[in-house]
């Protein structure tokens, strides 16, 4: 059992926007709350095995807008409460608390709901990266309901929904937080330890941690990527690829087909690299010729500080990397890219992975 | 060194901080992390021509946004007063003046404001960390106004800071010390110059990061690992210990990239896989006429081939006598003969040897030369099983997974969760290898998304469960008997003599080449 403590922290940070592929929210805006709610505290962490089989645990996670978390900072009880309203409707003690997003503030929120609960936190999450929607969770993929599921709104009501099926589910928490205060927090998908110890991707705390904690190093870029490669490769995604450096020249916005996305586009050298997003990083082109794409994770990395950024921090003239990181199986088999493939975000095209688009660096013995 | 410390005590007490004494990893942030209030501020601004002019000045100026982004983040003053605070934005401002000055003189005038720019961010930045965390106190952004002769002053004066005493170099950085002319000694600025890190390193490591897939956490395996990168670079000859299906080619191309002669040829020789009569000629190479058959002109043998490279030479126990005797000589010389010649040729070759038997109990039984035990087994490394790295296996199959779908155009799947559990128990007698045969049969033969155990069972019951059914996961099943002379006869003629055949057949009983043909000298089946 590992014990997350303030020391924690900063790797955290690093290893959360890493994950979120450009998106899962804005971490910087839970940091000072996560602070002050682990100092003199500290919180267990427990692995999949540890869990007890037959004991019950639940997701917490925030949702919103990061605008506004930011002029209204949670401090935990409202996942708290969500919790025990939850145990209430389940008739159930819950012995842990586990992310359903492993990424972005949602490595944060569930964390400082596991302070503010006294609950340790499970060293796994059902995304093993940042995805904007409920159903592209392993729970939904292996037909495990999310309900009964209980939300805390913008205004501190609480709503609990029975909604069987969580594409319904999203739908409705989406109107309710629109309609008040624009964020909100849940506590839902109530498993057993032996049905996260199935149905989860393991680790992906621990994992965050340790990506977060090569940030922290002061190194070169050439070293922090020869890291980050080494950290990778051994773990349940793959090995990160560079896939292209150079300096923002443009950030624009395009509509097709009343899809909108938003582009970033980084020029070096006479080519350029256009990365599409809506909430994470979807699709990149390298001089209009596909580079990555979703559910394989596209990550910027601000060559000045050397540290992971979110796609809304990237500005105009900044001179960034961009890493592409394999997605782990389980978001790659066909019913996984039903859910969270490119045509799920409206790019109507067949899932190509980074392995295939870079044979020669993935497999060099097979293909030399 | 006393004026350095004397400033930053005085900085870091007008910050409401204490003093910890900067050491050459500054800015090392687990340092500061843990510490509530701020320490020190650093004005890492870069006016040494010493290294690449634009380079020095990023470098430089990434520490500042490195620093400052944390400080905002990670170590915030508990309290901090308007005077404070201004020094403290003085400080930004301060060293925005002087890459102003620094880019200036070089006409740089774009990178000047690029910074500006982050500089700008930043403070936006810390006013709203500040914010967030302690509410809505009043800021207000205040300048230091230094006069211009002063930057100035410092430009001229830049080449003597290097022999001042404040300064500290270490093998990463160089730090300088200069007091403020208008202050006496009560202030100054900390200069510090980050030194060219050797791109060589990085290519070195990142050749093996390329093409070995060298993947796992386990202890034992990681400790093999870094011993083959500390010993890389050197001359000394390798001998890698472990079991068939281990990885031990891998190593050794690893090692090869590693080390200096990474651009000349790696030969690869499997001592048992080659009959002994060719053994020779293969290794040394012969004349022209030496024997029947002989090529016009002769032929180079391996070590030939592999002068100024690498000779791999696996499954060395298996080697012959009469043969290591030569093989001794090439190691104490550096020089050979090919079979039927008469001058001896000279050969500059870093070996790696590799074997699955205990060396040493074959020296005891007088199969192997203890000479040339010793001359090998200059740096032993020993490589551990799949059975002993169950830790690993799931990355392990991650990898062959990928690389079987991707190579066959497969859809891709995944591993049942007791079936991971049922793979973390079983005992894996072939190893890697033997791992990634299941991969590759799982991948071509089931068509569902997940790989349920029912799927592998004809694979696995046939070849290593048999009578005990698949969930069959005792310990104590370590190695796979070996088949009978029969067997082995009947699996020839049904797959047929040649080498691929052959290969079919060890793929078949989950064994490499090497060992099939070591089980067919055994059984004395030509």
């Amino acid at each position: 059992m590992k014990i997350i403590d303030e020391s924690w922290v900063e790797a955290l940070t690093y290893g959360s926007i890493f994950l979120g592929s450009g998106g899962g929210g804005k971490t910087s805006n839970l940091i000072p709350q996560v602070y002050s709610a682990l100092r003199g505290n500290m919180v267990r962490l427990l692995s999949v095995e540890e869990l007890d089989p037959d004991a019950y645990y639940c997701g917490v996670a925030m949702i919103g807008s990061p605008e506004i978390t930011a002029e209204n900072l949670p401090a935990g009880w409202e996942g708290k409460a969500a919790v025990e309203r939850l145990a209430e409707k389940c008739h159930r003690r819950f012995s842990g608390i586990c992310a359903v997003e492993g990424a972005g503030v949602n490595i944060f929120y569930p964390l400082l709901t596991a302070v503010r609960a006294g609950l340790p936190l499970v060293d796994a999450d059902s995304m093993g990266r940042a995805f904007p929607e409920l159903q592209m969770t392993t729970y939904y993929l292996h037909g495990l309901s999310a309900s009964p599921f209980v939300l805390i709104d913008g205004f501190g009501e609480i709503s609990t929904f029975d909604t069987e099926d969580t594409f319904f589910l999203e739908l409705k928490t989406r109107e309710v937080i629109g309609k008040k205060g624009g964020m909100g927090f849940f506590a839902a998908f109530p498993k057993s330890g032996e049905e996260i110890k199935k149905y989860l991707i393991p680790g992906t705390i621990s994992w965050a941690m340790e990506i977060g904690s090569i940030f922290c190093k002061d190194q070169d870029y050439n070293g922090l990527l020869q890291d980050v490669i080494e950290v990778t490769r051994s773990s349940l995604y793959g090995p990160v690829i560079e896939l292209f450096r150079g300096e923002v020249t443009d950030i624009s916005v395009v509509e097709n087909m009343s899809v909108q996305w938003r582009t970033i586009t980084l020029s070096s050298n006479n080519a350029e690299f256009q990365v599409l997003f809506k909430y994470e990083n979807l699709i990149a082109f390298r001089n209009h010729k596909l580079a990555a794409m979703v559910p394989d994770l596209i990550i910027f990395i601000d060559l000045e500080s050397l540290l992971p950024l979110n796609n809304i921090e990237v500005r105009l003239g900044q001179e960034v990397a961009v890493w592409g990181l394999p997605a782990p199986l389980i978001w790659r088999i066909k019913r996984a890219l039903d859910l969270v493939g490119p045509s799920c975000f409206g790019y109507r095209s067949a899932y190509v992975p980074l392995e295939k688009l870079y044979p020669e660096y993935y497999f060099p013995a097979e293909v030399i | 060194m006393d004026s350095l410390s004397r400033w930053l005590r005085l900085l870091a007490s007008s910050l409401g901080g204490e003093l910890h004494f900067l050491d050459a990893d500054f800015p090392n942030c687990k340092k500061m992390m843990g510490k509530k209030k701020l320490d020190v501020i650093l004005v890492p601004v870069d006016i040494c021509s010493s290294c690449d002019a634009a380079k020095g000045c990023r470098e430089s100026f990434s520490v500042l946004v490195r620093f400052v982004d944390r400080l905002c983040l990670f170590n915030f003053p508990e309290s901090i007063s308007n005077e404070r605070r201004c020094i403290l934005l003085d400080l930004l401002s301060l060293t925005v003046r002087l890459i102003d000055i620094y880019n200036r003189n070089r006409r740089q005038q774009k990178h000047f404001e690029f910074y500006q720019k982050v500089l700008f961010f930043l403070a936006s930045r810390f006013f709203s960390g500040f914010y967030l965390k302690y509410g809505g106190d009043d800021f207000s952004l205040i300048t230091g106004d230094y006069p211009l002769s002063f930057y100035e002053d410092l430009e001229q004066k830049r080449r003597k800071l290097e022999t001042d005493e404040g300064s500290l170099e270490s093998e990463k950085q160089t730090f300088w010390f200069k007091n403020f002319p208008e202050k006496g000694n009560d202030g100054g600025i900390l200069y510090w110059q980050p030194k060219e890190i050797s791109s060589l390193q990085f290519s070195q490591n990142r050749s093996v990061i390329m093409t070995a897939p060298l993947i796992g956490k386990n202890p034992a395996f990681l400790e093999a690992l870094n011993l083959i990168k500390k010993t890389a670079s050197s001359e000394n000859t390798i001998l890698l210990y472990g079991e068939s299906g281990t990885g031990k080619e891998l190593f050794a191309r690893a090692i090869h990239l590693l080390s200096p002669r990474r651009d000349q040829p790696f030969i690869a020789i499997n001592c048992a896989a080659i009959p002994e009569n060719l053994l020779e000629s293969e290794l040394f190479g012969y004349e022209e006429g030496s024997f029947t058959g002989a090529k016009k002109g002769g032929k180079p043998g391996k070590f030939e081939l592999a002068d100024g490279g690498t000779l791999f030479l696996d499954e060395i126990g298996d080697m012959p006598l009469a043969l290591q005797a030569k093989l001794l000589r090439v190691l104490q010389d550096k020089k050979l003969e090919r079979v039927g010649g008469t001058k001896p040729i000279s050969v500059n070759i870093r070996f790696i040897a590799a074997t699955h038997r205990n060396l040493d109990e074959l020296v005891q039984r007088n199969l192997f030369r203890q000479d040339l035990y010793f001359r090998l087994n200059v740096i032993p490394i020993k490589l551990p099983t799949l059975r002993d790295r169950k830790e690993d296996i799931e990355p392990l199959l991650n990898y062959f997974i990928k690389k079987h779908t991707i190579l066959q155009n497969k859809p891709f799947k995944i591993f049942a969760p007791d079936v991971i559990e049922f793979f973390k128990s079983y005992p894996w007698p072939g190893n890697i290898r033997e791992l990634e045969n299941v991969v590759a049969y799982a991948v071509s033969v089931c068509s569902e998304d997940i790989i349920e155990l029912k799927d592998l069972q004809p694979y696995l019951k046939k070849e290593y469960v048999s009578n005990t059914g698949v969930e069959r996961s005792d310990h104590d099943f370590h190695r796979k008997p070996v088949p009978g002379r029969e067997e082995l006869i009947i699996l020839l003629k049904q797959y047929g003599q040649t080498t691929a055949a052959k290969k079919e057949i060890a793929r078949h009983l989950g064994i490499s080449l090497a060992t099939l043909y070591r089980w067919l000298q055994r059984y004395h089946i030509k």
